[in-house]
């Protein structure tokens, strides 16, 4: 069965590292969200209150005292995140580069299956896997929410956790071009690692300067924010946003992939 | 019967190394065409145009009567392909990837996957990564011969095979060519090509130099051979004789070239006592040097 089709395949091969990532993110999600109630007492408040007002808006910690504030600072915001577009950015150059670079690529395109086949469906596994990630995300919340006290919607906690695959869906795609287009496994990984981080400063450190402030509105980071999608649910346009960036730079990727020679 | 393969003018090059110039190359339905050149000459770049994992400069290819770049689908379905640097993820084993790739193809028997190990003496349960480059090889084969393709592009098919298992791969080459399909290899091996083939291209610099037949071919062919005898021997005796060269003799040890026929030079050392006979073909680049001298100051 899973040998059925190449994004079958893919998530087979990779049935490890996913199942890897996945009890990293399920532990991050407990160990954080488990420590609400210790930060939801004054005195924490008071320790926050005492930081630079810039300091607590660019780190997200401006609202730690709510639920939906602690968890889109934490959970959300910075751990959850990063473990899943290192895991997408991971497999989206594998995806391409990784295998072009170690010859595995070749055999697959010798066989009877064209160059945007193999790129739109090792995308359907990418974004299999980094749904996924949300969703032990959202599982692990959930499964603490009534012993904790969280007073979210789970329609919201589901929101956030699609925002968050769906982001890490977004950088990954984004290796993916950069795969499509070079074939290069560095250029792939440090790229895609370059444009995350340039992301993650223009949604926290942008508003502050009234110059760049629009900046933040191209950030997927701000696209995806937990903290608002936990109190308000979900954005329609945000996640559409993610989605579709994903899907263009993906298409982009088949797109080079297709016009170019493979292993050279 | 239409030609399996068709170049015209196939050009490729990487940055401003030239790697293919011009080829124009035919190989004929059902015949074994052996695909010799020296490392580097382009035969793996000819072979990656024609399965479109490169795209040419200029020129055109026809792979069983089909356009690589627009009808590859079509075409690599009755294709099996063996790359020169056979690679795949090593934490498979070779079965899970046999039916994977069988799957890409819509589906191959396993008894016919299992009948091919066996002949290879192949495990296929055991990781790939696992497997000596000899029986990495083999999975490569297998898969190229799995689904009985009309066309087989192989590159470098006997690199890493022991001598056995290199005579079993001819034998089923030859049993590839009794049912009818076309079998493309290539070797920098003469003797490889010369037992296989029905005809052979050699290819130097990114050019065809020569087609012909395998036994014009090793008509045509060099050999370094030394004779040591029981006593000394005089040059004269072996200096005239037909298809001899470059005679030498250090006492009782004659050294000579012998290009075709070894008639005459056995029936004269026939009449000596002989202790030892070698026999050596020379590299393909050696040959060239002395029989296809196109021009040395290519530059390739």
């Amino acid at each position: 069965m899973m040998l059925r089709d190449i994004w079958t395949k893919t998530l087979w091969d990779q049935r490890q590292t996913l199942l890897g990532w996945a009890i990293g993110l399920i532990a991050v999600s407990l160990v954080y969200g488990g420590f609400y109630p210790v930060v939801a007492t004054p005195d924490y408040a008071e320790l926050i209150e005492g930081l630079p007002p810039a300091l607590a808006e660019a780190m997200g910690w401006g609202d730690m005292s709510t639920p939906h504030g602690y968890l889109g600072a934490t959970v959300f915001g910075l751990l959850g995140p990063v473990l899943t577009i290192i895991m997408s950015i991971g497999l989206g150059t594998r995806a391409i580069a990784g295998s072009e670079e170690d010859g595995s690529l070749e055999m697959l395109i010798a066989h009877p299956v064209t160059r945007t086949r193999v790129v739109v469906q090792k995308a359907l596994a990418l974004a299999v896997a980094a749904i996924m990630a949300g969703s032990v995300v959202s599982g692990a919340i959930l499964a603490i929410r009534g012993p904790i006290e969280l007073d979210i919607p789970v329609a919201h906690i589901a929101a956030a956790s699609l925002n968050l695959g769906l982001g890490g869906l977004l950088f990954g795609s984004l290796a993916m071009l950069v795969g499509g287009i070079t074939g290069r496994r560095g250029l792939s990984i440090s790229i895609s690692a370059a444009v995350v981080v340039i992301a993650y400063l223009a949604n926290g450190l942008a508003p502050q300067v009234d110059a760049v402030a629009w900046l933040q509105d191209l950030s997927p980071f701000y696209w995806a924010n937990g903290t608002d999608t936990l109190r308000d649910g979900i954005d329609p346009l945000d996640t559409l946003r993610l989605a579709g960036v994903a899907v263009v730079l993906i298409a982009g990727a088949a797109f080079a992939f297709n016009r170019r020679d493979v292993g050279v | 019967m239409d030609d399996a393969i068709v170049t015209r003018g196939l050009t490729k090059s990487y940055g401003d190394t030239l790697a293919l110039d011009n080829l124009d190359l035919e190989v004929r339905s059902g015949e074994v065409f052996g695909f010799l050149g020296p490392n580097g000459a382009g035969k793996t770049t000819t072979i990656r145009l024609l399965l479109d994992v490169l795209r040419p400069d200029s020129g055109s290819a026809s792979v069983l009567g089909r356009d690589p770049q627009t009808e590859g689908v079509e075409m690599r379905r009755r294709v099996g392909y063996l790359p020169g640097d056979f690679a795949t993820d090593g934490r498979q084993s070779p079965r899970e990837f046999l039916t994977y790739l069988g799957n890409l193809r819509g589906g191959v028997s396993t008894d016919r996957v299992e009948s091919l190990a066996e002949r290879f003496e192949l495990d296929l349960d055991s990781k790939i990564g696992s497997l000596s480059k000899g029986n990495r090889q083999k999975v490569g084969l297998v898969q190229a011969f799995m689904h009985s393709p009309e066309l087989l592009i192989l590159d470098e098919p006997t690199s890493g095979l022991d001598p056995i298992m290199a005579r079993e791969f001819l034998e089923m080459v030859a049993e590839a060519k009794d049912a009818g399909q076309t079998v493309f290899m290539s070797s920098h091996i003469l003797s490889e090509v010369q037992h296989g083939a029905d005809r052979a291209g050699i290819i130097r610099k990114g050019r065809l130099i020569a087609v012909d037949d395998v036994d014009e071919l090793r008509a045509r062919s060099m050999r370094h051979v030394q004779i040591v005898f029981d006593s000394d021997v005089a040059v004269g005796e072996f200096a005239g004789l037909d298809s001899v060269g470059d005679v030498s003799v250090d006492g009782n040890v004659m050294r000579c070239r012998l290009i075709g026929e070894a008639d005459q030079l056995i029936k004269t050392v026939a009449r000596h006592r002989v202790l030892d006979f070698i026999s050596e073909e020379p590299d393909l680049e050696e040959m060239f040097f002395h029989y296809y001298t196109g021009d040395e100051n290519d530059v390739a």
